[in-house]
């Protein structure tokens, strides 16, 4: 295995978009997609919107009030005229959208894409404008901005999705989220951010290719490219809503508490592998490690699962232990190493309707999201859990069958049972996350395989 | 105790498009063609076409061995499927049962490796796995007992 010895990139951060590889680290964003009604318009509206948005670049003094990324879906693409040639060398996952890839996802019942959210999952959303900011005012006047060169290209807002941070960086279940990333060679590294293990329990960075295209992957140090001119520095973005039953998770723990002799929080944090401060029953389990270890992000996320095999601290099952299992599956950390993915998401409150915008940033959406969703959160066979799917996000359709069923581990073994469906899926979309360079490429009309070759 | 099947047939580049249409539509998991092939553990097809000349392969881990199978194979699978055969360069269309077993058959490989453990038949897997289902919803339902309360629940449930 040459994990270890791929050369370390370094990234062209004035050519990536920002929010990639270091968070923004904004409190509140809206999300707006997009309809381009034709090429031309659409690529004179893109023209006027490139030079707004963010690259990678530090941030010399203080943070910029707001920040942008610019992201396209596959129908997109075709909407502005992109090569048909350049399209069809795309992968087939973004080719065929969220949408398309229902079943590969566990998108049915209440998830299927019929009833997703209009205009999510129908080939009307066509680019992604992302913003963010710290304050409602700064996010109203951005909006507006981008709202006001839609229309005067005559694209149209088909989706308006604002997202904003709770109190202490919690998701609405009441965990802290976000924290835990994958560790990037030659991009400095957030505090608390884990890497892969190595067969020895060090965690090492991973390569940039993994989530930035045109770098050394896990595999090769010239991964396969996409067409010019997506060959680098851009990567794929996952956008998915995800509708939280707040008040259908409290009432289960607490009820399941009853009958298994646990508070309703313990329930919880074994559902998801951490108490709700963020501390993992991997290092604490069986109370929370507690504020002073909770804000030392490297305590937090410097754990392996090697040495609980059998699932007794942190369950096998648990939603932070099937998402990223370390080394925990056979082999240390060489099978989960090409599954990582950078999240981005936050969650959004409508009134009563609460969840997640989950975004991941990845270099291949089948091999990254989609494995993770598929093998390891709607199946549990990759950790000798049969068919045991994620008690949060795992596919509904198997979380409310008879044999729906969550272990908890411990001896003898205890059962969450029968689950029930907490997380609805109300819509998403594949999107490419193109260079600043290649979103210009774009907006001219250059997406031919002649506007640049190779690298 | 199984059979590992693999099979290389030529494609003509023109009719590549159909093929890969015919793929495409064919139903996935348990409501797939190979569902209706009796002694199948996995069947796949696969267009391989960067290769040299277009090829489809077909392997399978199978119960019987390979003749028995591929006559399964053509007598059974349901005709959305049986198109993707027709779609290989001399597929004997009018042919009998036997003649396009015979057909297959000589397309054959013997594979050096293939990644394949079950000993087991499909039969026994499938009575395997509702084996460890119904284990796993009793421990669940029973979850806490004392461990006589348990004895006497897994005889019920279980037999002696
Ligand atoms: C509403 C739905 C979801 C909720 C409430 C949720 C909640 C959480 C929480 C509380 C954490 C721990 C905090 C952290 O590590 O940053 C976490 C981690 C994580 N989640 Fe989710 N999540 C959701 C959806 C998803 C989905 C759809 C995926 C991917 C298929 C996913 C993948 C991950 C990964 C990879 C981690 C990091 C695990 C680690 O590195 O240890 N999550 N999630």
């Amino acid at each position: 295995m040459t994990l270890w010895r791929r050369r370390a990139a370094i990234p062209a951060l004035h050519h990536v978009q920002g929010n990639v590889l270091r968070p923004f680290g904004y409190t509140r964003g809206a999300h707006l997609f997009m309809h381009v009604p034709d090429a031309r318009a659409g690529r004179a509206w893109l023209h006027q919107v490139v030079g707004t948005v963010t690259d990678a670049v530090d941030w010399p003094g203080a943070k910029p009030v707001a920040a942008r990324n610019v992201s396209l879906t596959y129908a997109g693409l075709e909407a502005l005229g992109v090569d048909p040639r350049v399209r069809a060398a795309l992968p087939e996952a973004f080719r065929a959208g969220m949408a398309g890839r229902a079943a590969v996802l566990g998108d049915d019942g209440p998830c299927a894409p019929e009833r997703w959210d209009a205009g999510l999952g129908t080939g009307a959303a066509h680019v992604l404008v992302s913003l963010f900011a710290d304050d409602a005012p700064t996010v109203e006047r951005e909006v507006d901005d981008v709202r006001s060169s839609a229309s005067r290209w005559g694209l149209d807002v088909v989706v308006d999705q604002r997202t904003a941070q709770l109190l202490g960086a919690r998701e609405h279940f009441g965990f802290s989220d976000g924290f835990s990333q994958p560790t990037i060679s030659g991009v400095p590294s957030m505090p608390g951010a884990d890497g892969v293990p190595d067969r020895f329990g060090r965690l090492r960075p991973l390569p940039l290719g993994e989530f930035v295209h045109g770098y050394p992957d896990i595999d090769s140090d010239d991964p396969p490219a996409l067409p010019p001119p997506f060959h680098r520095n851009g990567t794929f973005q996952v956008w998915r809503k995800l509708a939280q039953d707040v008040d259908a998770f409290n009432a289960y723990t607490a009820r399941h508490g009853d009958v298994l002799g646990l508070p309703a929080a313990t329930v919880a944090a074994k559902m998801i592998g951490r108490w709700q401060d963020g501390t993992p029953l991997s290092l604490f389990p069986s109370s929370p490690g507690g504020e002073e270890v909770a804000r030392d992000a490297d305590r937090t996320n410097t754990f392996c699962y090697g040495d609980d095999p059998r699932g007794e601290r942190c369950p096998l099952g648990a939603h932070v232990r099937r998402a990223n299992p370390r080394d925990g599956l056979p082999f240390g950390g060489v099978m989960t190493a090409r599954h990582r993915m950078i999240r981005r998401g936050m969650p959004y409150t409508d009134g009563d309707d609460r969840g997640l915008v989950f975004v991941a940033f990845v270099a291949d959406i089948e091999r990254q999201f989609e494995f993770v969703q598929q093998h390891w959160c709607n199946d549990g066979d990759a950790f000798g859990l049969g068919d045991e799917p994620d008690p949060i996000v795992g596919r509904n359709a198997r979380l409310t069958s008879q044999h729906g069923k969550t272990t908890l581990g411990g001896a003898p073994p205890r059962f969450l049972s029968p689950l029930a469906e907490f997380v609805t899926t109300r819509g998403g979309e594949y999107l490419l996350l193109p260079s600043i360079d290649a979103l210009w490429a774009l907006a001219d009309g250059r997406s031919l395989w002649r506007c640049r070759s190779g690298r | 105790m199984t059979t590992r099947v693999t099979l290389l047939a030529a494609v003509t580049e023109q009719r590549l498009p159909s093929l890969r249409g015919a793929l495409g539509v064919l139903p996935l998991g348990s409501d797939g063609p190979f569902a209706s092939v009796p002694g199948t553990h996995y069947a796949r097809w696969v267009l391989l076409t960067r290769l040299g000349p277009p090829l489809l392969l077909f392997s399978a881990v199978t119960d019987v061995s390979a003749r028995p199978y591929l006559q399964s194979m053509v007598e059974n699978l349901p005709p959305e499927a049986q198109v993707v055969w027709e779609h290989c360069d001399g597929w004997p269309h009018q042919a009998s049962v036997e003649e396009k077993t015979a057909w297959l058959e000589a397309r054959c490989y013997r594979p050096h490796l293939t990644f394949a453990t079950v000993e087991a038949t499909v039969q026994d897997i499938v009575a395997g796995i509702d084996a460890r289902r119904r284990l796993g919803a009793f421990a669940a339902a029973n979850q806490g007992l004392e461990p006589a309360a348990l004895q006497k629940a897994f005889r019920a449930e279980f037999g002696p």
